[in-house]
């Protein structure tokens, strides 16, 4: 173990931090040796009382601290702000995960008519008519599934969700080419408890399918 | 970590879920040594009050980057502090000595022991804003906001002995400095004091 240099040792006693015996022994040793070595531990030693003087002469003034109802105010406002910009970003997930999901779905779409020998040439109005009016009404056909929206935590059994009904513009599909821009599909989205969109299925996915593959086909 | 840094880690937790509670108790706290830090620094009593209340409202905004793996709430905030009075300095020009004390409202004409008291603590902070920056942040931290070590250096993002190494040349400096001045003031006083 190397040995500390004496000034080391002078400022670290007048500081008052800890040494172990040796350490002391040879210090002691050293102030009654050399008159300057003594000096310097007394010099130090006035430079910490005066350290913690000015220290304890730093107070805070009255006016410097803010009141409660002020300090609480302003971490109500930043607390509000960083609850939306959290809830912005997880709607924004979920905006994402649904284009990105409603892409993905119409994209494998485009092409499930051909390989069914489905008419591409068939109106998408005619596809949603083959589906039973109840449906469109009350709930999805039995080939709407929920679809798992891509960044989501995942749809588990126990959880609890709700499910929020919404429409698509059309020309939010970002790989589809829309006839109609302003047209837009139905869909139920499946809200997890922390409000965070886990799934997504389209009402009506005959008619999303055709009106994509008719589309793709014109385009 | 201490009973109290501990509870300082759950303030911040408790903070970000929303308590106002916690964020006021992590005020009363630690706001002294933040000011007693930044006014350490600058010696302008205005400017460590802003300093305060810009950590404390950046720490409502960022207090999600706090890692306690990384130091204790306190070094954290100093850190803030330290990054708000760097910059504070940069734009006040205030890297040098020049810089006229502000020591809040004047009190009272004092007793002369007490004059000459106040003249040697103004002195011993006017030394202290002499040093180079390096030097005066570690006696501010160490000294007037009284980091160990190991905290200081997580403030400063430098080894454990660099913080001593400058802590020690700051004091040698001072130290020296301030026996000069010492040696220059004494007969003038002992003239006083046989006088009146």
């Amino acid at each position: 173990m190397t040995r500390k240099p004496i000034e080391e040792l002078v400022i670290g006693a007048a500081r008052g931090e800890p040494m172990d015996v040796e350490e002391l022994e040879r210090l002691r040793a050293e102030r009654s040796a050399s008159p300057a070595v003594d000096a310097d531990f007394r010099a130090q030693e006035d430079l910490t009382r005066r350290l913690a003087t000015l220290r304890e002469t730093m107070r805070v003034p009255q006016e410097a601290l803010l009141d409660d109802e002020r300090l609480l105010e302003s971490f109500r406002a930043a607390h509000a702000r960083r609850t939306t910009s959290r809830r912005q970003l997880r709607l924004g997930i979920g905006a994402a995960g649904i284009a990105a999901a409603a892409a993905a779905i119409a994209i494998v779409a485009a092409l499930r008519p051909f390989d069914t020998g489905k008419p591409a040439g068939t109106p998408a109005t005619a596809a949603s008519g083959s589906l039973p009016a109840g449906d469109s009404e009350d709930g999805p056909g039995s080939a709407a599934v929920f679809h798992a929206l891509p960044f989501s935590p995942g749809v588990s059994p126990g959880a609890s969700y709700s499910v929020v009904r919404v429409h698509i513009p059309v020309a939010s599909f970002p790989v589809v080419y829309a006839a109609e821009p302003d047209a837009s599909v139905e869909a139920d989205i499946l809200l997890g408890p922390d409000g965070i969109p886990a799934a997504i299925r389209f009402i009506h996915p005959d008619q999303v399918f055709v009106t994509a593959a008719v589309d793709f086909k014109e385009q | 970590m201490t009973a109290t840094e501990n509870e300082d880690a759950l303030l911040i937790r408790d903070l970000l879920a929303g308590d106002e509670w916690a964020f006021a108790e992590l005020y009363r706290r630690r706001r002294r040594e933040i000011y007693r830090f930044a006014f350490a620094m600058t010696r302008s009593a205005a400017l460590a009050q802003d300093v305060v209340q810009d950590v404390f409202l950046r720490l409502l905004e960022d207090a999600t980057r706090f890692d306690s793996s990384k130091g204790t709430v306190r070094a954290w905030l100093l850190g803030c502090a330290r990054h708000v009075v760097l910059d504070r300095l940069r734009a006040e020009s205030r890297w040098t000595t020049g810089a006229t004390a502000d020591d809040g409202p004047s009190a009272p004409c004092p007793a002369e022991d007490t004059v000459f008291a106040q003249q040697r603590l103004e002195r011993l902070h006017t030394e202290i804003l002499r040093l180079p920056i390096e030097y005066r942040e570690a006696v501010a931290l160490c000294e007037i906001a009284e980091l160990s070590y190991a905290e200081c250096a997580a403030v400063l993002a430098c080894p454990i002995g660099t913080v001593r190494s400058r802590l020690h040349r700051a004091r040698a400096l001072l130290a020296e400095r301030l026996a000069e001045i010492d040696d220059k003031e004494t007969p003038l006083r002992r003239v006083k004091e046989v006088c009146g």
